[in-house]
């Protein structure tokens, strides 16, 4: 249990972005301790530049204030800090000292017998009595015959580095500290959309409710982008189940009428103990409803792959004028037969990007929806407007028309207006042509009113400039 | 002429074998694609029925191996789907003729005699005759009883395609496919109203009536 933990810890992604960002900040941070420290203790090596640069400058002062000068000059800091302070000392021709800088700083030193000789030019160590400090000093000769002896302690550069170290090693614990907080805060922000989805879909996975979102942060980042283009790819697959799930109820729905006649015409023959004839008639009946059930099953069925999107078209150009005709052809008797005329208007030169036989099937449901409800002796016309990018077709009849509240159902699957009851069909045609249509990316369209006939126009964008996404 | 059918689904495959027996066909049937590519393999056959969807090999593993082994009997494919991928799948693959399930019985006996007359290049007839009744495919000319007749051009190919099937009932669905050449349902049955325009210029000013209607199967065009 403990080691599975540890080993789902190791392969965390959040667990590894935080120690790389600890180990990362830590190195970091030593390699600018360690560079400043070398720099630092360089620089300190100078001591001796650094006395003999004090050395000049009290010459100089030396030369234009006399010893006075010297010793306003080295007493204006009263309180030196320890290490940085210059040893400052004149001494008279007679050899004896007459002045030295804060006397009880360097105390500790012997200097008085040290420097009965001071040895001018050349650079002298001075050890302390008690600690082990060393001065470091070198002796001038100033005009008058004073000497001036400037020094320095050599424990000071120790002492500093001493306490840089220290500070540095003060420092790593809470630096340390703050690398590995900084990087658990960071890797915790920056995979909080992770997780957020690793929830979401953990959800969907265990309940199969499709409908979960994950929150959108709204930084625009790439985590933000993928968190959107998940939320829109699970909004596309519950369109599809929910289209999925609804044809196969109404399908299921659909079926049920059908079957039930079959059945009952079946069953009412085998219990009456018919006649031969009689059986012959019911077994014919029985093949004429099996064959509707067909029927109906397969324009339910692609009725449900266009709506789905799930149909697939097999596009190419085709001309207009040519599928019209061969549509007026096919209907042609049925048309003579009641009496209505069929006037086509369309120039030869439309053509639009379609599946062919799905094009003549929509064309073919709209003619024989024109036919069907055209009175005896009307007149069905066809006509075909190709405007900038979009092709028109519309389907005039002079029919009994469509009432305002019809045209809106008119589309549904199995409607039938009261009116065509009589009239034969499986009250899909529209459906079919709807959906086939909305494929084609097109949209569909009726205008009527009761008693004044119908225009139903079918209409389509130029699918070859570039449109075709979508199918 | 013997005929091989391989199906899985035994009420079909009975139905099959009783109507292709009936109709004077040797039948021989295999459960399975296994038993069917074996049997394809050593009998010669005049046609073979195969269902897609079977146990062991299926429908399209039979025809690949059967055109592998340069079998050449014509195959009509028989399945339950009805996409478009399956068919040109089935037809590539070197089937002859596809048929979707439920379908009619006069239709398949109708699609297994066209298969054996293309595979036995038979000569094209160029006029047909029905009792009284002649057609001329080269002339187009139509007599009954040695009385000119005048069609419309699709009045004429269903003439034609009664008249190549005599004696046998003929589906509106098989009717729409030769006239017009569409194989999906208008709504209105522009069959039934081609059959009866062809029914007034035939039958009507005559005694003997040829076309007939058989209720739930089609039409078909008989001399008595």
């Amino acid at each position: 249990m403990r080691s599975k933990f540890l080993d789902r810890m190791r392969r965390s992604l959040g667990f590894r972005l935080a120690g790389w960002y600890f180990v990362i900040f830590v190195l970091s941070s030593l390699a600018v301790s360690i560079v400043s420290y070398v720099f630092l203790s360089s620089s300190l090596q100078d001591n001796r530049k650094a006395i003999q640069g004090k050395m000049q400058e009290l010459a100089v002062l030396a030369e234009t204030a006399g010893v006075e000068g010297i010793e306003q000059a080295a007493e204006v800091r009263r309180r030196p800090s320890r290490g940085t302070a210059f040893f400052v000392r004149v001494v008279n021709p007679e050899g004896r000292g007459v002045f030295v800088n804060n006397p009880r700083l360097w105390g500790k030193f012997d200097i008085e017998s040290f420097l009965d000789r001071p040895a001018e030019g050349a650079w002298q160590y001075v050890p302390s009595k008690g600690d082990g400090d060393v001065l470091e000093l070198t002796t001038a000769k100033l005009p008058n015959g004073y000497l001036l002896q400037v020094g320095r302690t050599v424990e000071g550069r120790d002492e500093i580095l001493e306490d840089y170290r220290n500070t540095i090693t003060g420092v790593t614990i809470p630096m340390m500290l703050i690398a590995l907080s900084g990087g658990i805060f960071f890797s915790f922000r920056a995979l909080r959309p992770v997780r957020h989805l690793i929830q979401t879909t953990r959800s969907i996975v265990a309940t199969g409710r499709i409908d979960a979102r994950v929150p959108v942060s709204g930084s625009g980042d790439e985590l933000d982008e993928l968190t959107q283009l998940f939320n829109q790819m699970l909004e596309r697959i519950e369109a599809l189940i929910k289209g999925m799930r609804e044809a196969l109820d109404n399908v299921a729905h659909d079926l049920r009428s059908p079957l039930a006649r079959l059945r009952g015409a079946a069953e009412m023959t085998l219990q009456a103990e018919a006649p031969h004839e009689q059986c012959r008639e019911a077994l014919a009946g029985c093949v004429e409803e099996s064959d509707r059930i067909q029927k109906l099953l397969d324009s339910l069925m692609d009725i449900s792959e266009a709506e789905t999107g799930t149909m697939r078209l097999q596009l190419e150009k085709v001309v207009v004028a040519d599928l019209i005709d061969e549509v007026v052809d096919l209907y042609q008797y049925v048309a003579e037969d009641k009496g209505v005329s069929i006037a086509v208007t369309c120039g030869k030169n439309v053509v639009i990007t379609a599946d062919r036989n799905r094009f003549i099937q929509v064309l073919a449901n709209l003619l024989d929806n024109a036919i069907k409800y055209s009175l005896p002796g009307g007149q069905v016309s066809i006509k075909v407007d190709h405007e900038q990018h979009r092709t028109r077709i519309a389907f005039a009849d002079k029919g009994i028309g469509v009432s305002l509240e019809e045209t809106a159902k008119i589309w549904d699957r199995l409607y039938r207006g009261d009116k065509s009851r009589s009239q034969p069909g499986l009250g899909l045609g529209l459906s079919l042509v709807r959906a086939v249509v909305h494929a084609h990316n097109g949209q569909v369209d009726v205008q009527s009113a009761p008693g004044q006939g119908a225009v139903f126009t079918i209409s389509f964008p130029d699918l070859s400039h570039g449109n075709l996404s979508k199918l | 002429m013997r005929i091989l059918v391989v199906e899985d689904d035994k009420k079909i495959a009975s139905f099959i074998v009783k109507g292709l027996t009936q109709a004077g066909f040797a039948v021989d049937l295999a459960a399975d694609g296994e038993e069917g590519a074996n049997l394809a393999l050593t009998v010669p056959y005049d046609v073979a029925v195969i269902d897609i969807m079977l146990p062991k090999v299926d429908g399209f593993g039979v025809i690949a191996r059967l055109r592998q082994e340069k079998i050449s009997t014509p195959v009509i494919i028989l399945s339950a789907k009805r996409s478009v991928d399956d068919r040109v799948k089935g037809l590539q693959l070197g089937g002859d003729d596809y048929l979707t399930k439920p379908f009619s019985f006069a239709e398949f006996l109708a699609r297994v005699q066209a298969l054996i007359r293309r595979s036995q290049h038979a000569p094209e007839p160029t006029r047909l005759e029905a009792g009284d009744l002649s057609i001329d495919l080269l002339t187009r000319e139509v007599a009954r009883g040695g009385k000119r007749l005048d069609l419309q051009p699709r009045e004429f190919a269903l003439l034609e395609y009664l008249m190549r099937n005599v004696g046998r009932v003929v589906s509106k669905t098989m009717i729409l496919e030769h006239v017009w050449g569409y194989n999906f349902d208008p709504m209105t049955n522009v069959v039934d109203v081609l059959v009866s325009r062809l029914r007034n210029k035939i039958d009507r000013d005559f005694e003997a009536k040829l076309i007939q209607t058989h209720r739930g199967l089609g039409y078909a065009l008989k001399v008595s």
